[in-house]
């Protein structure tokens, strides 16, 4: 038996845990992106908010883009959790790591792209400007399946869970799945520009974010719980039970 | 680690060894389910306060016999599925295969319907960029197909795993039931839709 194989597990899952608030200041306050601006905005118009708010985007979205690492070792965490779980084989678990890291460029490669928006607007031609961020939001709301990918398999994955009391809540676990399917609903974003269905509209933004917020935390802080039972019965010479 | 030689034959739930009812947790995806949908039809309540006339307009282009039909065929597969289920409780794996696939058969029609009817609004050029009402009615009833599709993947696995079995385990039973409830929930979903789409201001 290993000496203690659950070390360095709070590291990953903490990780989860550090960034979702980080990902709030970071994304969504100085990134203001709490709501994004409209796509129904005229270019000249979104140029003038962009010019206007440039300083604090472009610190924004550099601090985002060093904090999402955090996201794939969070990933990293739900995927060792699961293997703690999991009778005939890892690919649930590896579903979940893959989908969860790859969702490290659904942040990375957006927030470059909205950067770049920021970087020297008042120099750029104001469609420019709108296009790469749209772009970018296309990117971050209509590469969602990725993430999907990853929640449902950990959702399943967990549901699965032989023991009495299982590692993670039924609840959550249908959470991950109800949230990651709902995302399917922003293949309808680009089809718009103002509207519920728009990207800071009431169903593709307020409603698919906070639940995915709401998501993500949950998650976290259960799945830190659960490190802690592991190292626990581990210590007490307990293992599946 | 891995304890699956020990595991009992219920799944690995003792309850369902001990003979006793599990709780079913995919009422909390249900709940959760519905909640979105809530959130969704109520957007869409909203919105349609603002241009009720265009929504209105937009409605009467739609089939309600469609709709109606889609209906029927939703509820009377949800009756065959709950009288699988009560095949299944009292352990006749034939008349549970039959109905399942009798179920799976007449839900089936849903689909055909979807397509003709998608087909014909495409045709006539209507698309979710058409206006709001149809951006509505392509999500709503396109997220809605989505469940249909999990909900047929499910029925269609159960009756193949009847062709495998000679007798209901307690696990089988959890599973169909737990389908069961889904399916019914996406035929509830739809009645919802039904009213809230096709009918709900055509008359004026």
């Amino acid at each position: 038996m290993k000496k203690n194989p659950y070390r360095y597990y709070r590291f990953l899952t903490l990780a989860g845990i550090f960034m979702l608030p980080a990902t709030i200041f970071f994304w969504g306050v100085l990134g203001q992106n709490v709501p994004p601006y409209s796509a129904s905005l005229s270019a000249d118009a979104f140029a003038a908010e962009i010019i206007a708010n440039a300083s604090s985007i472009r610190i924004g979205m550099i601090g985002q883009l060093v904090v999402s690492f955090a996201y794939f070792l969070w990933g990293l965490g739900i995927c060792k959790v699961m293997e703690a779980t999991e009778e005939d084989n890892n690919v649930l678990s590896t579903i979940a790591l893959w989908g969860t890291g790859l969702t490290w460029i659904v942040f990375a490669l957006p927030c470059s792209v909205w950067l770049t928006v920021a970087y020297r607007p008042e120099v750029m031609d104001p469609r420019t400007l709108q296009m790469f961020f749209d772009f970018g939001w296309f990117f971050f709301d209509n590469s969602f399946t990725i993430t999907t990918m990853g929640m449902v398999a950990m959702g399943i994955g967990f549901l699965k869970d032989p023991r009495e009391v299982p590692l993670m809540p039924a609840w959550v676990c249908w959470l991950a799945i109800c949230v990651g399917i709902g995302f399917v609903l922003e293949v309808f974003m680009p089809l718009v520009t103002d509207g519920a269905f728009s990207r800071s509209g009431l169903i593709n933004y307020w409603i698919e974010f906070s639940a995915y917020f709401v998501y993500w935390m949950a998650t976290a802080i259960h799945l830190d719980k659960a490190v802690v039972r592991l190292q626990r019965e581990h210590a007490q010479g307990k293992g599946l039970a | 680690m891995h304890r699956g030689k020990d595991l009992p034959d219920a799944l690995g739930r003792p309850e369902l060894a001990a003979g006793r009812k599990p709780f079913q947790s995919i009422w909390i995806f249900l709940v959760a389910d519905s909640v979105s949908f809530g959130l969704l039809f109520l957007v869409f309540m909203v919105e349609r306060l603002g241009q009720p006339v265009l929504f209105a307009e937009s409605a009467h282009r739609l089939n309600a016999l469609l709709g109606l039909g889609n209906t029927l065929i939703l509820i009377t597969g949800s009756w065959l599925v709950a009288l699988a289920v009560a095949a299944c409780r009292v352990g006749s794996v034939d008349r549970t295969r039959r109905r399942l696939v009798a179920a799976i058969v007449v839900s089936s029609g849903f689909a055909f319907v979807k397509i003709f009817e998608y087909g014909s609004k495409v045709g006539d050029g209507i698309t979710p960029l058409t206006n709001d009402f149809y951006t509505f009615y392509y999500a709503l009833t396109g997220f809605h197909l989505l469940h249909y599709l999990t909900g047929m993947g499910a029925l269609i696995y159960l009756a193949v795993l009847t062709v495998r079995v000679h007798e209901i385990e307690a696990r089988f039973t959890l599973w169909l039931e737990s389908a069961a409830l889904f399916w019914h929930v996406v035929d509830l979903l739809w009645i919802f839709l039904f009213a809230m789409l096709y009918l709900l201001g055509v008359q004026t």
